[in-house]
């Protein structure tokens, strides 16, 4: 994302995601954040949280340790990256005295306890989104600048519409040292694919809208995407996963389609070796000698 | 119990008739947890679940600087983490005659 592109995202407000059951505290929290340029958003359980985390990508989370369905911690793991990271910036919020001592040896933005200074909650939540704003900015500067250009690893396509394991598989690329783009439905990919072309695609087993080994089968029999290195994931306990291998080797599209690489794990840290083995097997066999280089 | 509106609303920086609507929010939220929580003495358990309802109840009446209701929650939640009927059951009889006295006054 440009400069330019980032200051105009910018004009919205920051986004701020409360996940608290408490209706008052949320209504509190929403009318001061609102007051200051904010957009807010608000889920009453972890499980309504986590889908609006995905979809909306909030800027900052203030998290309620003690809350209905995914209690604070369980919400807080299913947000960390295999680096230990969280996707989204976290400040917890909580009247259990001891969930700063829980919380000493993970990275969130801040602790407050309940009941809840406002004004200094405000100047936190401030104070957070700035520093985001500016390792953004800086992130963006750099990819702008011919000079400062950051070099990468290689292009990895992730075609997931799972959102969680989207976003951390994402994650965890970008951290490793790769250029990231997304897809969330496999309609786009035969297009997107042929003008970017990536180095591995990463594809769903079960997407909504096509089966994952359909879509391999036919970036496998386009010209420009024939030699794509692809990596087809399912979780471990897919138990669907028998009948659709059935179902591909009945439509003769295993044979065809290349499927090398079949990974029955969305764990990050899973796929992210397997990419760099089948980009290292790439390297060694001179198949592309272009992997890697640098954004522009 | 008498709610120390001024107190209260200067410290959260609200106007008056926003700071009632989040005193009702409270006070919907809070009668179906002591009504839960009734329901919990009753049966003598689950302990742990009573502390919680106290523990809701100290964070949220503390939010709103309602500080009667507040302190009367941390006794319940300190109690229902000690497995103390006895004291559970007294404080679910002041909460309740508190929430009733703080719906008279908003």
């Amino acid at each position: 994302m440009g400069e330019k592109e980032l200051a105009g995202a910018r004009q919205g407000g920051a986004k701020v995601l409360i996940v608290d059951d408490d209706v008052a505290l949320v209504r509190l929290l929403s009318f001061h954040l609102e007051k200051d340029g904010y957009t807010v958003l608000s889920a009453g359980d972890g499980d309504e949280g986590l889908r609006l985390a995905s979809e909306e990508r909030p800027d900052l989370i203030l998290l309620d340790m003690n809350m209905p369905k995914l209690r604070g911690m369980g919400f807080y793991s299913r947000l960390r990256s295999p680096g230990g990271k969280t996707l989204f910036p976290i400040f917890v919020l909580t009247a259990q005295e001891e969930s700063q001592h829980v919380f000493s040896d993970f990275p969130v933005e801040g602790f407050m306890k309940k009941p809840c200074d406002v004004s200094r909650l405000l100047s936190e939540v401030k104070r957070i989104v700035r520093a985001k704003e500016m390792e953004v900015r800086k992130a963006a500067s750099a990819l702008g600048s011919g000079r400062k250009a950051r070099s990468y690893r290689g292009r990895i396509l992730i075609v997931d519409d799972e959102p969680v394991s989207a976003n951390a598989l994402a994650l965890a690329f970008w951290e490793a040292g790769y250029l990231v783009q997304m897809l969330a439905a496999g309609r786009y990919i035969l297009n997107w694919a042929a003008g970017s072309l990536p180095d591995v695609v990463l594809v769903r087993l079960s997407l909504y809208d096509y089966p994952g080994y359909e879509l391999i089968y036919k970036l496998h029999r386009m010209p420009e995407t024939k030699n794509v290195q692809c990596i087809l994931f399912t979780e471990e306990n897919d138990l669907s996963l028998r009948y659709r291998f059935a179902k591909a080797a009945e439509e003769g599209v295993l044979e065809g389609g290349g499927l090398r690489q079949i990974v029955k794990s969305s764990e990050p840290a899973v796929l992210l070796k397997r990419a760099e083995s089948l980009l290292e097997a790439a390297r060694a066999v001179g198949k592309d000698a272009n992997v890697g280089g640098t954004a522009a | 119990m008498k709610l120390d509106k001024q107190r209260a609303m200067a410290e959260l920086d609200v106007p008056e008739d926003f700071y009632l609507e989040l005193v009702r929010d409270f006070l919907g939220q809070a009668d179906a947890a002591v009504k839960r929580l009734g329901e919990l003495a009753a049966a003598g358990g689950p302990f742990e679940e009573m502390a919680k309802i106290g523990h809701f109840l100290k964070g949220s009446a503390g939010n709103l600087r309602i500080q009667e209701i507040y302190e009367m929650a941390i006794e319940l939640e300190r109690a229902g983490l000690q497995g103390d009927r006895s004291v559970v059951v007294q404080k679910l009889g002041e909460i309740r005659g508190a929430l009733a006295e703080l719906h008279t006054q908003v």
